[in-house]
């Protein structure tokens, strides 16, 4: 099934490259400000309901559906997805642009700023993946979303960035893992002023 | 499983004896019955002992808006003042030592139990977190069974698109309905004799980042509600139903034009830093305020003597502030409005331009009493940044504000201008981490309300001594996913101490005596009552009764889980006064309970995380409604 998705997906890269406006943020490097248009005459309160806005019109990339298939976890056995390895499993640069796609992607904002979970799941070692977390199920995760909120991404980000998210996930706990949480103060010192309580 | 007998069957929703026994054996209810006036030791269990910092106030003449009398809950706080005071007193500091579980109901859904059961004539109505189901349980009947459940399914995508978990604050009652919103943005009507759905109002989409979660109000025929999503770019507003049919009577935006706004003839800001034509679009750079959040999440207040509606609205998107140069108009205001036609009589914006998340949805407690001298109508705003504030409500005139917990990022607020007196060392900006800001973006206390006894002239404040480290960064808007732009890690505040239960003087403007917890923050709601007593719970579990006057504790109960839930009270078909909480931790800042967030990252769920390290040695979720009478 995963490379069927795969080959749909080559064919697909083209398309959802050149279908990359100025605002998209790009899949690497500094992401692009909201290049925002001014709309003069705002939203009517009468257009409501079923009609909610769209923000900054035109210019923002519409909403990545958050659709994905029902949940079953693929477990280890006779799948072939069981065999297939991230291509950049190895390599240190994809690491940190892994590392750099969680955050500007905003997975961070859902998943925690080093994966710790939030409005998405823990993505770190100790949380139980409910769609496995072998490299197959968190490509297809990431690709095709899941029931429960996580948006589908294989239309927007081509395979090898999502690769490349897989192999930053795979490092997390590992010495691997780049740009780690610096831990919390055991709180804040005490010169703050402080009432008596 | 339990049994009753003849005798209360027919009066009462009770439990056998050897029920009560093995209740008794597995909660601190096993305290000596006899002496119900003496405590039960708290340092048995590590409960704190108050500590006095000031006299009580002096006794004044002072009034709630339309106070709560018939031993109902029908509105969300109990009171369109947002007091959460009852008068009920059969329940008091003299006999609450004998307090003890009549019912509980698990429902278990693992997420936060915020809110409050709604009790209308002889049932009870219970908002679950997503699914957000609605259960009805009959009084009458003994240990309170289920009548229905309306089971509204929402779209499940909406939980990936909750900044702070997946809850509900709860529902209203209104013309026969039980009123509620559902976390896909939408809000329903159930006949509350059959559960049926009467109607159902789909008010946004969660694919540009907008859920609900606030418990709605009702005025006049009108129900008011609110959306979520400052953290995900949505843009805020509160639109105004007819409890009829569930179609649209006006909607309110808190950024854009002065039009969408409903911003026109009749608005009259005390303040000039609050005046000038479309500051909802000129305080932004171009289009940026068509996602710049200023939901309305919060609770709703009304006064029927000035005919006003009051709430606050939240932080604008993103938290990099850099990037949204300007005051950014509405967002962390307060507005008045006529509740017939929307339209703004005043606003108060807290912290223009806000660095820190410091969402002003906190609730507005509506009281009349004398201030310096002379009776007045005032507002009351225990805010997220740090500071007791007080209103006259009629204009929107600032006539007090005084800090709660330890605060750095202000100094004070200028009675002259609104405006606080920043310290710029704490504002955090692109390019730079700034370090020990307090409060953190949970603030001196969150969304958990305040009650306010007019008895004793206090207000009793959950709060909170958490502090941040923030450091900004530039962030893409991707429609539904996270519209942030700030690493955050949260801490223990100065002194170490997590949270604490403060008696705040509202005349006076301090602390009377406060109740300090020392490993967990506090996060649930609290309820005044009659009877000299205020009832709290706590992020361990332990569900409190305290004397009023003096926050001695008279009585606790270990439930479940965390509480995170507001207690409320009610009078039962059998004449009974009951007590009823939520138990059940989830939320923002205790959410690192649920299994679905680590312990080992501090900056997870948006930094609340390095606030509460240890929480899962102390609680995990599982929700449970919880009734305790005498
Ligand atoms: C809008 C919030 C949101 C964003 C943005 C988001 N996720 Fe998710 N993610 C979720 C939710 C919610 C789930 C749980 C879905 C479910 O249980 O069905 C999830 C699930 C996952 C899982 C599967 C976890 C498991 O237990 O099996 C992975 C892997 C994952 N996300 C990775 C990512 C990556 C990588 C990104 C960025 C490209 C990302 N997510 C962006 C909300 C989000």
């Amino acid at each position: 099934m995963l490379r069927l998705f795969l080959m749909v997906l080559a064919g697909l890269i083209p398309l959802a490259m050149s279908g990359c406006s100025a605002s998209d943020p790009p899949p690497s490097g500094a992401p692009a400000p909201p290049a925002a248009a001014e709309s003069a005459a705002g939203t009517p309160a009468a257009q409501l309901p079923g009609t909610p806005t769209q923000p900054v019109n035109g210019t923002v990339p519409p909403a990545l559906a958050p659709v994905g298939p029902i949940p079953g976890p693929q477990m280890a056995g006779a799948d072939p997805a069981t065999t297939i390895q991230s291509p950049y499993a190895n390599d240190p640069s994809a690491l940190e642009q892994g590392r750099q796609l969680f955050v500007e992607m905003n997975c961070a904002g859902c998943h925690g700023g080093h994966a710790g979970g939030g409005m998405g799941p823990d993505l770190r070692p100790d949380h139980i993946f409910k769609y496995g977390n072998l490299p197959a199920n968190l490509f297809d995760s990431i690709s095709e979303g899941r029931a429960m909120g996580m948006p589908a991404w294989g239309t927007k980000l081509p395979p090898d960035v999502i690769w490349k998210l897989v192999t930053y996930i795979q490092s997390l706990g590992t010495q691997q893992e780049p740009d780690k949480a610096a831990p919390a103060p055991a709180h804040a010192p005490d010169s703050i002023a402080s009432p008596a309580y | 499983m339990m049994a009753h007998d003849g005798r209360q069957r027919s009066t009462r929703w009770a439990l056998t004896a050897a029920t009560l026994t093995a209740l008794a054996l597995a909660g601190p209810a096993a305290y000596p019955q006899s002496s119900v006036s003496s405590p039960p030791p708290p340092s048995a269990v590590g409960a704190p002992t108050p500590k006095q910092l000031n006299p009580l106030p002096a006794a004044a003449d002072i009034h709630t808006v339309a106070p709560l009398a018939d031993g109902q809950w029908t509105l969300p706080a109990g009171d369109y003042a947002n007091t959460r005071f009852s008068p009920l007193k059969q329940i008091n500091a003299a006999n609450v030592g004998g307090l003890k579980v009549v019912s509980t109901m698990a429902d278990g859904i693992p997420h936060g139990w915020e809110g409050q059961p709604l009790v209308v004539g002889d049932t009870m109505y219970v908002v679950t977190p997503y699914p957000d189901k609605l259960i009805a349980i009959d009084l009458k009947a003994p240990q309170g069974p289920v009548k229905w459940i309306y089971n509204p399914r929402p779209d499940p995508r909406s939980q990936g698109v909750a900044c702070c978990d997946v809850v509900n604050r709860g529902a209203v009652y209104a013309d026969g309905k039980i009123i509620y919103n559902l976390l896909d943005v939408e809000t329903v009507a159930v006949d509350a004799n059959t559960g049926k759905q009467v109607w159902r109002t789909k008010l946004g989409s969660i694919k540009n980042g907008t859920t609900i979660t606030m418990a709605p109000l009702v005025v006049n025929g009108k129900v008011f509600v609110g959306n979520s999503g400052n953290e995900l770019g949505t843009r805020g507003w509160i639109t105004a139903l007819n409890v009829s049919d569930g179609s649209i009577a006006w909607r309110a935006y808190s950024t854009g034009s002065d039009k969408d706004c409903l911003i026109g003839p009749e608005f009259k800001p005390y303040y000039a830093k609050d005046r000038g034509k479309d500051l909802g679009i000129k305080t932004w750079p171009p289009g940026q305020w068509k996602i710049g959040g200023g939901a309305v999440w919060g609770w709703i207040s009304y006064d029927p003597e000035t005919k006003l509606l009051f709430y606050g609205d939240g932080n604008p998107g993103t938290w990099d502030p850099t990037q949204r140069p300007g005051d950014n108009k509405w967002s962390n205001t307060i507005f008045a409005r006529n509740p017939e036609t929307g339209q703004a009589v005043w606003a108060f914006q807290e912290d223009a331009h806000d660095a820190w998340d410091y969402d002003t949805t906190i609730e507005n407690i509506l009281i009349d009493m004398p201030w310096h001298g002379r009776m007045r109508k005032l507002l009351i705003h225990p805010g997220r940044m740090g500071f007791v504030q007080v209103f006259d409500r009629t204009d929107g005139q600032l006539l007090s504000a005084e800090k709660y917990v330890p605060v750095n990022w202000a100094r004070s607020y200028s009675l002259q201008t609104g405006l606080p007196d920043e310290d710029p060392a704490y504002r955090p900006h692109l390019g730079a981490t700034t370090s020990n800001i307090c409060p953190s973006s949970t603030g001196g206390k969150d969304w958990n309300p305040t009650a306010f006894d007019p008895q004793t002239g206090l207000l009793y404040i959950q709060a909170h001594n958490v502090c941040m480290t923030d450091t900004p960064h530039k962030v893409s808007y991707i429609a539904g996913t996270p519209y942030l732009g700030a690493d955050v890690t949260m801490f223990p505040g100065p002194g170490g101490w997590e949270g604490a239960f403060i008696a705040w003087d509202v005349a006076d403007a301090r602390p009377v005596w406060t109740l300090q917890e020392t490993k967990l923050p506090l996060f649930g709601g609290v309820l005044a009552t009659g009877g000299n007593l205020v009832f709290y719970g706590t992020l361990d579990g332990w569900f409190r009764a305290v004397d009023a006057r003096t926050g001695r504790i008279l009585w606790q109960f270990k439930t479940s889980s965390g509480i995170v839930g507001e207690p409320m009270t009610f009078v039962g078909p059998d004449g009974k006064q009951y007590i009823a909480v939520y138990s059940g931790v989830g939320g923002w800042l205790p959410v690192a309970a649920l299994p679905s967030v680590s312990e080992t990252d501090p900056t997870a769920a948006l930094g609340t995380v390095g606030a509460v390290p240890d929480i899962k040695k102390y609680t995990s979720p599982g929700g449970v409604l919880y009734v305790f009478g005498l």
